[in-house]
């Protein structure tokens, strides 16, 4: 209560009394604070991260060389899906809403997020759903092995973690929306006097567009997973020909989730590199109403090309043409953000720090995976390529180098301003270094596999993919063990080290409300709010 | 303390009341598409 | 790009010869991708046995082409930046460039042209892949988990194939089997029964499934379409005559515990070689087929498949 008071009153009642943070396991259990919520986000993040990363180790190891040598067939299958549902639900998506809980109401003046208390419940139930998804492991048949798509009628022939799985969804998804309906009564209401619109950071600019894409799609999600539930266990038939209904119907529902989900897993992102890029090129963004309208552009665009996943299901020629037309028009506003993040650059002064760095490489990589994606939208070429590893090398470079290397330079960038701390300059470097050599080891193959006719999702291969396999897989044993470093990194930062000024970046050009509070940000910050110039 | 004395507040209980609408509206909306779509 | 490139001239001459060697680079590569034959040289797409494999083909290499020049210019423009703006170099930021206009209309039109520039031979490609008549063999094709069934229509009707994984793979695919797959030949690309189909003919598939989706494809053909249950998709393809041989395909959808077992391998052959294929798979076919309560065509009389062929797509 105290919480919710001391938001909405905040500019009334200066003397509101403040206090410290609870102690014990009733600080997180009972959260409202902003900063505790995002913090457990972020940790919650990072152990998934790990987890699906344990599942991607399985399945590259399975891989190293022709013949099946570890697991079986059908654990290979839950490896894959389980590695994607724990990587997208629960590595990436908390790891930006965690970003948004710190950063947010830091970055607009606000004392903390609109919803305090719907901020804990919507934290508190992803434990929950993931040990439930999680726990399918020990059940009769074992996890789902239909992949992480559940097209029917593949995933109706799961054991008994078929509906523990829908039930995880629907807690994942009340999660987002919740967090999503924070994030954007925060964004409009909270805003301190003279923050306007054009005036907030392209990262809260970011994550308000992503917040109204979960809200149009999550609930897309549950509805899809609902109907795939009432056909396995109450005989409706919105699936199965056999009773009037169509199973790529069930395609075109996920997909129009699915196509959204890839951009709320990349818009975020793409907030972090416009607030990265500025600071240590210390010069200001270039185009930087145009870069929210990109943001606009490809939020709207998501909406309408989610056909592009299936135009070997057999589709009418005209649905062809024009998911192939959109597809390639989402290149557009892309390209307007890549060519105004380096015109960003251009005649900047450059400094190298773990977060630019993060940031320079998210730009290379993303930049690629662009690419395959331009290549793919071409309807004919898709035939070739579609379901095989040039598409698992595309999105893989849309998401690790892409949204995953964002998140962590985003951590690199904010983590002195939430411990106080700065870390470990070195082991930063390393990080970054093996990070980048592993995880294009890892993914370039993969591009090489999928022409050469490689198939996704399958557990053996014919010999002529062995040497590129074998390469992939080195790649994803350096890329998984130098995470080891970034986990130290990060305990090292939170138990100590030199202390970090207000602005952190001193040499650099940090620009921000962030930035004018000291370092670690006060427990209860912004309780009066900023003059905005 | 009243939350309609508030207009901040009152903005905020409306956005929220607004925003869970739009995403019940999707999620109903579209399993009432797919009953439709179904040659039933 | 072009703009702020213009202003420098070390730049571009910079530019310049990261292009040429960049050009020199993928030329080494074009040129050792145009030099394989049929089947895909390991790192890229095969040229393929058909026209329309072909013309993929070229589609891809020309969006490939595309992407690396427009890579070279943007990843040239942002190497050169980390090269000269460097603030350990003393370079002073220049704030007051933060925007310009006429320099993102400009790229945001010319991507626009380039993508306008490949969308043509594209939508060109889908009218030709969708142009399904004419055929003049057609074979039913549907998918089991995990074996695929060649149903023969037209000239060939009642030739009915099962088609599953060829026994010394499946023996050396098994977890712990103890066998080497590099002395199984063509481990998991080999099947007991491979489809026959004439060179130089129209030759259209109608696929559908009787469990969960599959997809059919082999690379060769440029041909890939999904066996979805209870509907029917259609695919065509013309092998270019004296390209006849063994190709090779997997599924090409997740389908359960064995989608990676389920290959398919085309024997083409040419169309003298392929009648009197199918006049001895009639003659040995004809006592069988009175047996086993098949059609007179060699349709199963199974109803939901008869079902499924009958509904619109």
């Amino acid at each position: 209560m105290a919480t919710i008071e001391a938001s909405g009153t905040a500019h009334l009642e200066e003397h509101h009394e403040h206090h410290g943070p609870a102690t014990g396991i009733k600080r997180w259990l009972f959260a409202t604070n902003h900063k505790d919520i995002g913090t457990m986000y972020l940790v919650f993040s990072l152990i998934m991260f790990f987890v699906g990363g344990a599942m991607a180790m399985v399945i590259r190891a399975e891989l190293f060389k022709p013949g099946l040598q570890l697991v079986d067939p059908e654990l290979f299958n839950q490896m894959t899906t389980n590695h994607a549902l724990v990587m997208i639900f629960g590595a990436v998506m908390p790891a930006f809403v965690g970003l948004a809980n710190w950063m947010v109401p830091l970055q607009i003046g606000a004392p903390d997020m609109a919803l305090p208390r719907m901020n804990n419940f919507s934290f508190w139930i992803l434990p929950f759903a993931f040990t439930l998804l999680l726990s399918t492991f020990f059940v009769p048949g074992g996890m789902v092995a239909g992949g992480w798509t559940m097209y029917p009628p593949l995933v109706l022939q799961s054991g008994d973690s078929f509906p523990m799985l829908i039930f995880a969804i629907h807690m994942m998804g009340a999660s987002s929306i919740m967090g999503a309906i924070n994030v954007i009564v925060t964004v409009m209401n909270m805003r301190a006097p003279g923050m306007n619109l054009l005036k907030m950071p392209l990262f809260c600019w970011s994550w308000l567009i992503t917040a109204y894409l979960l809200i149009a799609v999550m609930p897309v999600l549950a509805g899809a997973v609902t109907m795939l539930l009432t056909d396995h266990y109450f005989k409706t038939s919105f699936f199965s020909a056999a009773g009037g209904g169509d199973p790529v119907m069930f395609e075109h529902i996920f997909w129009f989730f699915g196509h959204p989900e890839v951009y709320i897993m990349i818009l975020p992102a793409f907030g972090v590199i416009s607030e990265i890029l500025p600071t240590f090129s210390r010069k200001p963004l270039f185009g930087a109403t145009s870069m929210i309208y990109a943001i606009a552009s490809i939020a709207f665009l998501s909406f309408i090309v989610w056909g592009h996943h299936m135009f070997v299901d057999g589709m009418p020629l005209a649905a062809q043409m024009f998911y192939m037309m959109s597809t390639m028009l989402i290149a557009v506003p892309t390209g307007v953000k890549v060519f105004n993040w380096t015109a960003t650059m251009w005649r900047g002064s450059l400094s190298f720090e773990p977060p630019m760095l993060f940031a320079l490489a998210f730009l290379f990589m993303f930049t690629i995976g662009g690419f395959s994606g331009v290549m793919l939208a071409l309807v004919p070429a898709d035939f070739q390529y579609q379901n095989t590893y040039f598409v698992v090398a595309h999105f893989h470079y849309v998401l690790v180098p892409g949204a995953v290397f964002a998140i962590m330079a985003a951590v690199y960038y904010w983590i002195p301003k939430w411990t106080g701390h700065m870390y470990s300059m070195k082991l930063a470097h390393w990080h970054f270094w093996l990070s980048t050599i592993f995880v294009n080891l890892l993914f370039f193959p993969q591009h090489f596999l999928g022409l050469a006719g490689m198939p996704r999702r399958i557990p053996d291969y014919a010999v002529q993919f062995t040497d590129w396999n074998m390469v992939s897989s080195i790649g994803a044993f350096g890329f998984g063990l130098s995470q080891i470093l970034f986990v130290i990194v990060i305990i090292q930062c939170v138990r100590g080290g030199k202390p970090a000024s207000a602005k952190v970046w001193d040499g650099a050009l940090p620009t921000g409300l962030e930035w004018t509070l000291p370092s670690p940000a006060p427990y209860h910050s912004f309780t009066t709010a900023p003059d905005v110039k | 303390m009243n939350a309609v004395d508030n207009p901040r507040r009152r903005r905020i209980r409306n956005a929220v009341i607004g925003l869970t609408a739009v995403a019940l509206a999707f999620y109903f909306g579209f399993i009432a598409l797919a009953v439709l779509r179904s040659h039933h | 790009m072009r703009v702020i490139r213009g202003d420098d001239g070390r730049n571009a001459a910079r530019a310049r010869r990261c292009g040429i060697a960049g050009a020199l680079c993928l030329a080494a590569f074009g040129w050792a991708t145009s030099a394989a034959a049929n089947t895909s040289n390991g790192y890229n797409l095969p040229l393929g046995v058909t026209e329309v494999s072909r013309d993929i083909y070229a589609l891809h290499m020309e969006a490939f082409w595309i992407c690396v020049g427009i890579a070279v210019l943007v990843f040239g423009a942002m190497i050169y930046s980390l090269l000269k703006f460097r603030h350990s170099r003393g370079a002073v930021a220049d704030t007051t460039l933060s925007h310009s206009t006429q320099v993102e209309i400009i790229w945001t039109l010319v991507p626009a042209v380039i993508l306008v520039v490949m969308a043509i031979p594209a939508a060109k490609l889908i009218l030709k892949m969708e142009d399904t008549r004419n055929s003049e063999l057609s074979i039913r094709v549907t998918g089991y988990q995990w074996k695929w069934e060649y149903q023969y229509m037209d000239a060939a009707a009642g030739i009915d194939i099962f088609s599953t994984l060829a026994r010394d793979s499946n023996f050396a695919r098994q977890l712990h089997s103890g066998v080497d797959p590099n002395t199984v030949p063509n481990y998991l690309l080999d099947v007991d029964k491979p489809l026959v189909i004439p060179s130089g003919t129209k030759v259209r598939l109608l696929l559908t499934s009787q469990d969960v989706i599959h997809a059919w494809w082999v690379p060769d053909f440029g041909a890939k379409r999904s066996a979805v249950p209870g509907f029917v998709n259609e695919l065509w393809f013309t092998i270019d005559p004296g390209k006849e041989g063994i190709y090779r395909g997997q599924c090409a959808a997740l389908c359960g515990r064995d989608h990676g077992f389920m290959p398919i391998v085309v024997d083409v052959r040419t169309p003298d070689e392929f009648k009197k294929w199918v006049a001895d798979q009639k003659a040995a076919a004809q006592p069988a087929a009175a047996a086993d309560g098949r059609t007179a065509d060699g349709r199963p009389t199974d109803r939901r498949t008869a079902a499924a062929q009958a509904l619109p797509n």
